[in-house]
């Protein structure tokens, strides 16, 4: 068994296990319906205490072959309004860049927990949209307003 | 505060010591503090230390043993090589000392931890340190070295020694693993450290042995050794779980295992059973298990396995599901069984009929029956996910079992399974009824942790299906039938029962087959009364299972597509829960879901749901969202008609709707501006969501005009369709201008013109793109938002660049128009990054198309100050900006246009600004740019190199600049750099040069910003 493999049921074996509360994380089905280990369906809670708390975003997991020595990529679907959030959907943080924070060692709750911090705690070295960085930056009582309009869209259950 | 002086006396160092210990201010305490380290620290640290140990006194001891530590950690170098093995002898001495005398656990355990700093300080002179510790423990006396092979075994020896040096000689072996596991393995230069303790194994495992001697089967079994020390042995116990998590990090550190310590696991084993052992038994035998199962031998398993099934067990484990009970212990117990479970899975699956397989079940199953509310006040169930999951998986591809067993182990595999669910299917259910006090008097975190067990037991649900496939489907359904017929029998409906039934249902939504055989039992789930009850008697039935419910409806539209029959009943029961405050978001979803889905077959139930809507949206209570989605599902339906004609009426009424929230806004903007402002935005996402709503589905084929031809007008553009139109702008327009421009109305207005941009076909929100341009300039001169206007007008752009679209370089020339006079007024990109970013995009749009409406425009001298814009957009600090700038530089600089003219001022622009663009990117990659941004600045280069032959003689000018683009680069590696880039002519391995560039240019300085941007190119 490949190492990619390996270490994603050891992944998924240990979240079982394991998980931080109001997060899911879960290998896709495969077209065939059989589960596709290289994709996960994940969800993370906004934080409590935070402009964020009560709503559950929900991200795709996508491994490469070279996981875990490289990093997965981490993609909001839909695609969320926040300044580190490419258009796509795609997460920016340091620990998901292979050339930055990203060490093998880093697990799956690690990644999700990671996501949840940067929710509420934007940073504005690395703007990835636009939108959200704009709006963020100059005019911020607008910026929380929309979140919160975003949370209520996206209750957690 | 007294003052404190540097003391001069030892009286006076023990004088700040015991000060230190006591009660005093943070401020007092970290000054004295910081004296004694000076203390330490000082030449005279060593004797002080020494000093300090010989006082018979708690405190002094252990910070004379602290004094040693520091000494060693920050002076090991004033250490001769003749003094190391005299400070050994004396560390040695001082443990013989406080092991002998009463001294504390404290200090005796600080002591063995100084000595272990000491090993790794100088592990050449101290080889043998476990047994070094043991011959002198037990000798009494400092043994020298070489007297070492000399001495009886160890075992022998300790034979004799008194319990209180054994327990010093077990600590010192203990912390020494814990601390050398602690060294970085990965670094080479650490192996030494590993390869010590592999020769010190021996002595540890004597050690551990003669500490654990003895044996305690079980009470019953006669063979009680009476007169044990206890605390002996529980320090055996933890020495050896330091040494075998040791050896577990060595093996994915290095190469070595310590198979020795194998033979002390069955005599550890037989510990279990004694009271004042099991905890520390339970916890080295479950991190085993749970970590490293291959440590244990097949004898270790067998003996395992008879421990876990033998009567004492059967004691713990009643105590267990009891839900009372010495509760730590049973719930130790619990995690040994799981622990013991998971790691032996498969070997339970495939021998499934041996008896203690059939015990082990047994029990597993009973931690499912504990009573409590799981994560809120029961803890076990939770923790057998992971062994329920691994042995479903194991039944879908149940390997390593003989063909003509494969049956029966199918069979019989299937039974637990579904078992397991129906135990933890009890378990999600929501406190209900008298019980729901219990719900209420819980902290978040309890409701948090039950509502993640519900969600687990949700996805344990989803892997079981894959095994019993539609036998688990139709008994959940029939499990729902079943408590319904409680009705017809005079007695209660359970609703909590049935809500945990339809909750397990939700989770297999996603696990359908296309036309699966699992139709027939939601066919009589959706045909049956549940849904006709839920919505005639909805005030009676608790909020949580008309939630799940609602839930449910939603995510099994796929079955209402190939079913619409269905649709009536369910759809009336949604639309009655989204008049209650707590469905009515999860109902208004539901309903977009299914009207989505099955578009053409509701058109008919258009002027039902219009009513139902009007009756909504009149309550007071009726939810935003829930308005905004319910009005998207009407349009979805709207949609579906298929003539514009018969679009028209539906189309006005929900206008018509938005027109009232239109109205509340113009009589509150006089007097409450915030709330008027509220009401607007919610009329506009209204708008939104209708203009959403109506857009063609991605899957339906679409006819194309050809470019450039003259297209018919369409329905929407003339008459009835026209007047339409004019509405819907009629509102957006007197909205922003009733609430004076603001912002956020601003931003939710041209979000409701881009839901036409992405329209292919002709539309009541398509507009025509100069009724487009007309409103957004208009917002975009009042000053507000500008990024927003234009990064509106760039999606226009776009959608208008696509074969087949109309060519509107009218109204692109309108917004260069205004782009020119607003450049000319920020002049600097860095000056308003938002706006200057929208700028760059916005001719970054107009590339594919439009390149001749800006190389053509006059006067030229307006539009080189554009692209003088552009170039400094290059250099300043902001990300976004940068990129955008980078990406417009990389396609402007590789057009190929077929108009020769347009061509022609393309390289006329191109050899107007390639020197002033090769030293902008130059500065960037040199060290100028952030290291994230060296990548999107490569792309221009490189498209420059390929395409533009004048590209190296630009590079060289920009190059040849004195310490230009930094300091740290030679004239050599400048030329290096420029002859490589040249040579692969804009391939992929330039940015891998790029990027090696960027790091020599930023040095060693690796923080620093680089040289300053080259001069800014001055505009107008």
């Amino acid at each position: 068994m490949s190492l990619c493999v390996n270490r994603l049921q050891e992944e998924r074996k240990q979240w079982r296990k394991d998980h931080p509360f109001g997060f899911f994380a879960k290998p896709a089905k495969s077209p065939q319906g059989g589960l596709d280990l290289m994709r996960w369906s994940c969800g993370v809670p906004g934080k409590e205490k935070t402009i964020w708390e009560g709503g559950l975003f929900k991200l795709d997991m996508i491994f490469p072959d070279e996981y875990p020595t490289k990093p997965p990529k981490c993609k909001f679907v839909p695609p969320l309004f926040h300044p580190n959030v490419y258009p796509s959907g795609t997460v920016c943080l340091s620990i998901l860049n292979e050339e930055e924070g990203w060490k093998p060692a880093i697990t799956i709750k690690q990644i999700l927990l990671g996501i949840q911090d940067l929710l509420d705690d934007p940073n504005p070295d690395s703007p990835a949209q636009a939108d959200a960085y704009n709006l963020f930056r100059k005019d911020r009582p607008a910026y929380e307003k929309k979140i919160k309009y975003i949370v209520r869209e996206n209750p957690a259950p | 505060m007294e003052p404190f002086s540097y003391p001069n006396t030892l009286e006076e160092v023990i004088g700040l010591v015991k000060r230190l210990y006591q009660p005093g201010s943070p401020q007092e305490l970290s000054k004295i503090q910081d004296i004694l380290q000076t203390v330490q620290r000082s030449p005279d640290g060593w004797k002080l230390a020494d000093s300090l140990l010989g006082i018979n006194d708690e405190l002094l001891q252990f910070f004379g043993s602290l004094t040693f530590t520091v000494k060693l950690n920050s002076d090991s170098e004033s250490v001769t090589d003749d003094d190391i093995p005299i400070l050994r002898d004396r560390l040695i001495g001082w443990l013989i000392n406080v092991a002998s005398t009463n001294s504390s656990q404290m200090v005796i355990k600080k002591l063995c931890s100084t000595s272990v700093v000491f090993f790794l300080r100088f592990p050449e002179n101290w080889k043998h340190c476990v047994r070094h510790v043991i011959c002198s423990l037990c000798i009494g006396r400092v043994v020298p070295v070489e007297d070492l092979p000399k001495l009886p075994a160890s075992d022998i020896l300790l034979r004799k020694a008194d319990n209180r040096s054994k327990i010093t000689a077990l600590w010192f072996s203990a912390i020494l693993v814990e601390e050398v596991g602690k060294v970085d393995g990965k670094n080479i230069k650490n192996l030494r450290f590993h390869d010590r303790i592999h020769s010190n194994v021996n002595e540890a495992v004597l050690l551990i042995s003669d500490a654990i001697a003895g044996s305690y089967m079980d009470a019953d079994a006669g063979n009680r050794t009476n007169e044990v020390d206890t605390r002996l042995v529980r320090e055996g116990i933890k020495a050896f779980q330091s040494w075998v998590f040791y050896s577990l990090r060595a093996i994915l550190d290095s190469t070595h295992t310590f198979p020795e310590l194998k033979r002390l696991t069955t005599p550890i084993l037989n510990w279990m059973a004694h009271p004042e052992m099991f905890d520390v038994t339970c916890e080295v035998i479950t991190d085993i298990l749970t970590h490293y199962f291959t440590f244990l031998t097949p004898a270790d398993e067998s003996c395992l396995a008879g421990i876990i099934t033998s009567p004492w067990a059967a004691e713990r484990y009643e105590q267990l599901i009891s839900g009372d009970g010495d509760s730590e212990d049973s719930l130790q117990f619990g995690r040994l069984l799981v622990a013991y479970a998971e790691a032996t899975v498969l070997k339970i699956a495939r021998n499934f009929q041996s008896p203690q397989s059939r015990a082990i079940m047994k029990m597993l199953h009973g931690m499912l029956g504990i009573p409590g509310w799981p994560m809120a006040d029961e803890e076990v169930s939770g923790t057998t996910f992971e062994f329920w999951s691994s042995f479903a998986e194991f039944l879908l591809d149940p390997e390593g079992v003989e063909s003509e067993k494969l049956g029966i182990v199918l069979v019989a595999g299937k039974k637990e399974i579904l078992q397991a669910i129906e135990e933890f299917w009890r378990k999600i259910r929501i406190p209900g009824g008298h019980r729901a006090q219990a719900w209420l008097s819980w902290t978040k975190d309890q409701r948090d942790g039950f509502m993640t067990f519900r969600k687990d037991v949700g996805d344990l649900v989803e892997v079981a299906y894959g095994v019993l496939g539609a036998q688990l489907f139709g008994r959940l359904v029939n499990q729902v039938l079943g408590a319904l017929s409680q009705a017809d029998k005079g007695g209660n409906i359970v609703w909590e029962d049935i809500e945990a039934s339809l909750f397990c249902l939700n989770s297999l939504s996603d696990s359908l087959s296309d036309e699966p055989e699992e139709d027939e039992f939601l066919e009589i789930l959706f045909g049956g009364k549940l849904f006709v009850i839920l919505a005639d008697f909805g005030n009676h039935i608790p909020i949580k299972a008309r939630q799940t419910a609602v839930n449910m409806i939603g995510s099994y539209s796929a079955f209402f597509e190939r079913h619409s029959e269905f649709l009536p009943t369910v759809l009336n029961f949604l639309f009655i829960s989204i008049s209650t405050p707590t469905l009515a978001r999860n109902a208004s979803k539901s309903i977009a879901s299914l009207c989505s889905s099955c578009r053409t077959t509701l058109t008919g139930e258009l002027s039902t749901f219009l009513y139902q809507y009007e009756l909504f949206s009149a309550t007071n209570t009726a939810d935003d969202i829930a308005k905004e989605r319910v009005l998207c599902a009407i349009s979805y339906v709207t949609q579906a008609l298929r003539s514009d004609k018969e679009k028209l009426e539906p189309v006005k009424t929900l206008l018509g709707f938005v027109e009232q929230d239109v109205q509340e806004c113009f009589l509150l903007v006089a007097q409450h501006h915030e709330d008027a402002k509220e009401v607007a935005l919610l009329a506009l996402r209204c708008l939104l969501s209708i203009g959403r709503g109506l857009q063609v589905p991605e899957d339906i084929p679409i006819l194309l005009f050809g470019d450039g031809l003259p297209q018919p007008l369409s329905f929407w553009e003339q008459g009835e369709g026209l007047v339409v139109q004019r509405r819907l702008l009629e509102i957006v327009e007197t909205l922003v201008i009733s609430l004076q421009e603001d912002g956020e109305v601003v931003d939710a207005a041209c979000a409701v013109f881009r839901t036409g941009f992405a329209e292919t076909t002709p539309g009541p929100f398509v507009f025509a793109p100069q009724v487009v341009t007309r409103f957004l300039l208009e917002r975009a001169k009042n000053g507000v938002r500008i990024e927003t206007v234009l990064s509106t007008a760039s999606t226009m752009v776009s959608s208008h660049s696509t074969d087949g679209s109309p060519n509107i370089s009218a109204e692109v020339s309108q917004f260069l128009d205004f782009i020119v006079t607003l450049v000319e007024r920020v002049q600097n990109p860095q000056s308003d990054p938002e706006v200057s970013q929208s700028v760059v995009e916005f001719l970054n749009r107009m590339l594919s198309r439009y390149v001749n409406v800006l190389v053509h425009y006059q006067p030229s001298e307006r539009v080189q100050m554009l692209f003088g814009f552009v170039l400094n957009a290059l250099a300043v600090r902001e990300p976004l900006v940068k990129k955008a700038a980078a990406s417009f530089w990389a396609t402007f600089v590789s057009l190929a246009d077929h108009r020769p003219e347009v061509q022609a001022s393309i390289d006329a622009v191109v050899a107007m600004c390639g020197i002033a663009l090769a030293e902008k990117l130059v500065w960037g990659v040199g060290g100028g740019a952030a290291r994230s941004e060296v990548d999107s600045l490569a792309e221009p280069l490189k498209r420059l190199v390929a395409r533009q032959v004048k590209a190296k003689s630009w590079l060289s000018t920009a190059l040849a600049i004195e310490g230009f683009p930094s300091p740290n680069l030679t004239d050599k590696s400048k030329t290096r750099f420029l002859n490589t880039v040249i040579s692969l002519r804009g391939r992929k391995g330039t940015n891998q040069i790029v990027k090696e560039f960027w790091l020599s240019a930023r040095g060693s300085e690796f923080d620093c910003k680089g040289t300053p941007p080259p001069s800014t190119i001055l505009v107008g």
